[in-house]
């Protein structure tokens, strides 16, 4: 394949743009960047509109953008589980995440695994979080770069080097200005994937003649496959199972995990995560459109590309359709569309390691400068690690590793979400539940040697594994506190009725104004 | 501390069980995975499941009115 230097040039132009934004975002709303809270959560502050950014920016990935077209277009209907996952997460959202918040800005938490090590006093399980988050995390990351990769592919050059250089200036501005630099280049890259995404949605259905006729030519290639090939674009009963607990399981995992956390807990009040709960599922609509393009990409008589399989769907649909000049835009968005994940991924993780790792296992006195010296550093040994990961592991391992990871996560529900409600949980089977899930869904994903992330545990045929390993874990821990409970014994906790409530006075006003929320810490003067 | 929060109490917890109503609506595919009634060419259990994205915002965001907790904050 040939170079496509225009839309190379679009590309770049793009990006050299976004890094100054990134550079520049330490500048945003100015504050103490040396203190964790600011770096890693810009201090609590993002109203509702950049949080609806920069949640949509960052749970709504450009590796979903190529992925989930890719699952359409490989297996078809089912691959519209995206939608009723990404719906039914808001009610679910609007019901926990203000309580979590709530909590973490009374106690100054950064990340999940804070609030378990207070809940349930106890240091080892926030680090089964915690690992289990960074575990999660970091084949995501990789996934982000892979998305890029497949842009630069079809851009025709070589994308190693473009890929590196992409991710030093990434690691860079990431470790200058925190938090703020994904969240102005949310900005940018959303307004750029919802043009795309309103021009491709009406134009390439006008040049494939139309919504009727595309799915006029995905049935009738649909009915002269063979049943295993066959790409429907009405759900099999087979996969009736498979689709709504896939659907469900994804739905309460993606707010466990580390990114989406830092994301929720950076905005500045309740009422700003109830507000995006109703106004995120704008995203939820524009990703049921990407995965139509699956569909139009079926009825364009696109072929699977060599290296990238299925993948490659929609950036080769982009190709065949657009003037070359406007698939450099698209492509820009996608490949700037990863890199606002993929800060968000890597600061959440490296929270993750600075808090309830190093402060906890290593160096407990630190003080809050040294804090953020270590997740800033942190924050680039995650991305250089996912660098590696994706110049040296095959591509299709690290999908593997993306469909254990949300398996794996999903195993936090109770930590995170279950103990906001219930009192007496008995902290040993909350480790033993989640011990068992893991252990349940790891099982699963090597009976299936990690292709899928749908077994037949022997009950409602095909379902997805991470259902079958929260079921297995939420009953642990049930029968266990259950079990404790009557013989009496209680768990320690650090966590009284209060802390879950608004205690703040400017939390509670309806107009006042917010003083910082960060303490200048010890040595810095401020 | 100023007001204590216990003094103002939240209004229209009941609409809370609203939040329900998206799981009911997709999480049985049995109800909706069929090709009719089309809407300009989309089978329906395309379009039965966009509309519900709308659907999930009406009803969150009913919710969200009818629904006042004064330690929701600004």
């Amino acid at each position: 394949m040939s170079t496509h230097w225009d839309e190379l040039g679009i590309v770049i132009g793009l990006g050299v743009a976004v890094a100054a934004i990134g550079f520049g975002a330490a500048r945003w709303r100015r504050a103490d960047l040396n203190h964790l809270e600011e770096w890693g959560l810009a201090g609590r502050t993002f109203g509702t509109l950049v949080t609806w950014f920069l949640l949509g920016g960052d749970l709504y990935t450009a590796y979903t953008f190529v992925a989930v077209p890719g699952l359409v277009y490989g297996s078809g209907a089912f691959g519209l589980f995206a939608l009723p996952y990404t719906v039914i997460i808001y009610p679910l959202v609007f019901l926990t995440m203000p309580r979590l918040w709530q909590v973490a800005r009374n106690r100054g938490y950064v990340t999940g695994s804070d609030y378990v090590r207070d809940r349930f006093d106890s240091r080892f399980f926030a680090l089964l979080i915690a690992i289990t988050g960074i575990v999660a995390t970091m084949p995501y990351i990789a996934l982000q770069i892979y998305g890029i990769k497949v842009v630069l592919a079809n851009m025709g050059i070589s994308p190693e080097v473009a890929l590196i250089v992409a991710f030093v200036v990434l690691a860079a501005f990431t470790y200058v200005s925190g938090l703020r630099a994904p969240a102005l280049i949310a900005l940018v890259k959303d307004t750029l994937i919802w043009l795309v995404v309103l021009v491709a949605v009406i134009y390439i259905p006008y040049k494939l003649g139309g919504f009727g006729s595309i799915f006029h030519k995905v049935e009738q290639a649909a009915a002269v496959a063979p049943k295993a090939k066959a790409k429907p674009d009405v759900l099999p009963g087979t996969l009736f199972g498979g689709y709504s607990t896939i659907a469900l399981g994804s739905a309460l995992a993606l707010f466990l995990y580390p990114h989406s956390l830092t994301g929720v807990f950076s905005s500045s009040s309740r009422r700003v995560i109830r507000r995006n709960a109703s106004f995120l599922p704008a995203y939820s609509f524009m990703l049921g459109l990407i995965a139509l393009f699956g569909f139009m990409a079926i009825a364009a008589g696109v072929k699977p590309s060599k290296d990238f399989g299925n993948n490659s769907a929609i950036a080769d649909l982009f190709q065949t359709m657009f003037p070359s000049w406007f698939t450099g835009v698209a492509f820009a968005a996608i490949a700037i569309g990863a890199l606002v994940p993929a800060a968000v991924m890597s600061i959440a993780a490296a929270n993750l390691f600075s808090r309830n790792v190093w402060r906890e296992y290593v160096q407990p006195r630190m003080s809050m400068r040294t804090e953020a010296s270590i997740s800033k550093v942190a924050s680039l040994v995650v991305k250089i690690g996912a660098l590696i990961f994706i110049l040296f592991v095959p591509a299709t391992d690290i999908l593997y590793f993306q469909t254990a990871g949300g398996v794996w996560m999903i195993n936090a529900l109770p930590a995170l979400i279950i103990a906001l409600y219930v009192k007496r949980l008995n902290t040993l089977s909350m480790m033993l539940g989640w011990a068992a899930g893991i252990g349940l869904g790891t099982w699963a994903l090597v009976q299936e040697k990690f292709a899928t992330s749908l077994h037949d545990f022997g009950v409602g045929g095909k379902i997805y594994i991470g259902f079958a390993a929260i079921a297995v874990n939420l009953a642990v821990v049930l029968l266990g506190s259950l079990l404790a409970a009557l013989a009496g014994r209680r768990s320690a906790t650090r966590l009284s009725d209060d802390d879950y409530r608004a205690r703040h006075p400017e939390d509670l006003s309806l107009t006042g104004t917010r003083p910082p929320v960060t303490q200048p810490a010890p040595g810095t003067g401020g | 501390m100023s007001t204590p929060p216990s003094s103002r109490p939240a209004r229209g917890r009941w609409a809370l069980w609203l939040l329900i109503l998206p799981f009911i609506g997709l999480l049985v595919p049995n109800w909706y995975a069929r090709a009719e009634p089309r809407l300009s060419g989309i089978p329906f259990f395309i379009w039965y499941q966009f509309a519900w994205v709308v659907g999930g915002v009406l009803v969150t965001g009913f919710v969200y009115f009818v629904r006042r907790d004064p330690e929701d904050g600004e």
